[in-house]
């Protein structure tokens, strides 16, 4: 399982800062394909003080099928979208999880991530 | 021609980016489902976490992110940790020239001015406030120093991340 945190810039004020829409992940699956890659979301609100985070799923898609596209042995390029996109508030914090179902011999390289979004200041 | 002047920016910072050094540390699932932390711990030893701030600089005075504070969101699991922060501003050495390190003052918030709020165990919310706070160059950059004591103990500190509130003027 692989988190990539999202890094963009949020903002205190409503429907300011970063819209986050999508987030695109490319890796490589070598020597063998994978049996599943799989794409989800986290929303993690900052606990005030004394307090723990709050995790909640975020609703979205993944365009390539997790056990047939998303898993060849080959180069990917992978979007995730959000069903519904958010404007990231300050204490908030997005992962996007990755988590991969792999046989003994499936080397996985990542070679980043790319968040695209709308920014309103 | 446009002009942004917003007071209320925010950075968050992924524990993923946080610098350790000393100490054992490593990266791990959080207290709660679904979070990452960094976390640091061992007897005897203290543990160095630098948290680089990470906001746009811009080469015009007067232009670019003004730091105000930040706020370092971590959790002591086992008693005994004694954290204690200091801000580093570097800036770079030109080609061939060493960098050169400063330490503006700040503030600790009302919950964690002492050594004894800090070191509780419990969920934190650490702010830090700039005293003087000031545009960012572009040979200049920021980085939060955390000293993790656990000298003759066995604490454990997990750092759930750090978020950076700036001024944005472009």
């Amino acid at each position: 399982m692989i988190n990539i945190p999202i890094m963009l810039p949020s903002n205190s004020q409503y429907a300011k800062g970063a819209y986050l829409k999508s987030v695109e992940v490319d890796y490589e699956l070598l020597v063998a394909g994978a049996t599943s890659i799989t794409l989800s979301m986290n929303k993690v609100t900052r606990g005030a003080d004394t307090a723990v985070a709050v995790v909640a799923s975020v609703a979205g898609s993944q365009d390539l099928a997790a056990g047939v596209a998303a898993a060849s042995q080959e180069q990917h390029k992978i979007t995730w979208t959000l069903t519904t996109p958010v404007w990231i508030d300050n204490d908030q914090e997005f992962l996007l999880v990755m988590t991969a179902v792999c046989g003994a011999a499936v080397t996985i390289d990542l070679l980043g991530a790319v968040a695209n979004f709308t920014l309103r200041l | 021609m446009g002009y942004i002047h917003d007071t209320h920016m925010s950075q968050v910072i992924p524990p993923t980016l946080f610098h350790c050094v000393t100490g054992t540390w490593s990266i791990a699932a959080g207290q709660v489902a679904g979070t990452i932390v960094k976390r640091v711990n061992d007897a005897n030893q203290t543990g160095i976490v630098n948290v680089p701030i990470i906001l746009p600089s811009n080469s015009v005075a007067g232009k670019g992110s003004k730091l105000v504070s930040i706020e370092v969101d971590y959790e002591i699991t086992v008693a005994a940790v004694v954290v204690t922060a200091t801000l580093n501003k570097v800036t770079r050495g030109a080609d061939t020239a060493v960098a050169v390190v400063s330490a503006p003052t700040f503030t600790y918030d009302a919950g964690h001015d002492t050594a004894a709020e800090r070191d509780d165990v419990d969920q934190h919310l650490m702010t830090i406030t700039i005293t003087t706070p000031a545009y960012l160059d572009n040979d200049e950059y920021y980085l939060l120093e955390l000293s993790c004591d656990q000298a003759g103990d066995g604490g454990l500190i997990e750092f759930l991340g750090a978020v950076a509130n700036y001024t944005l003027r472009l």
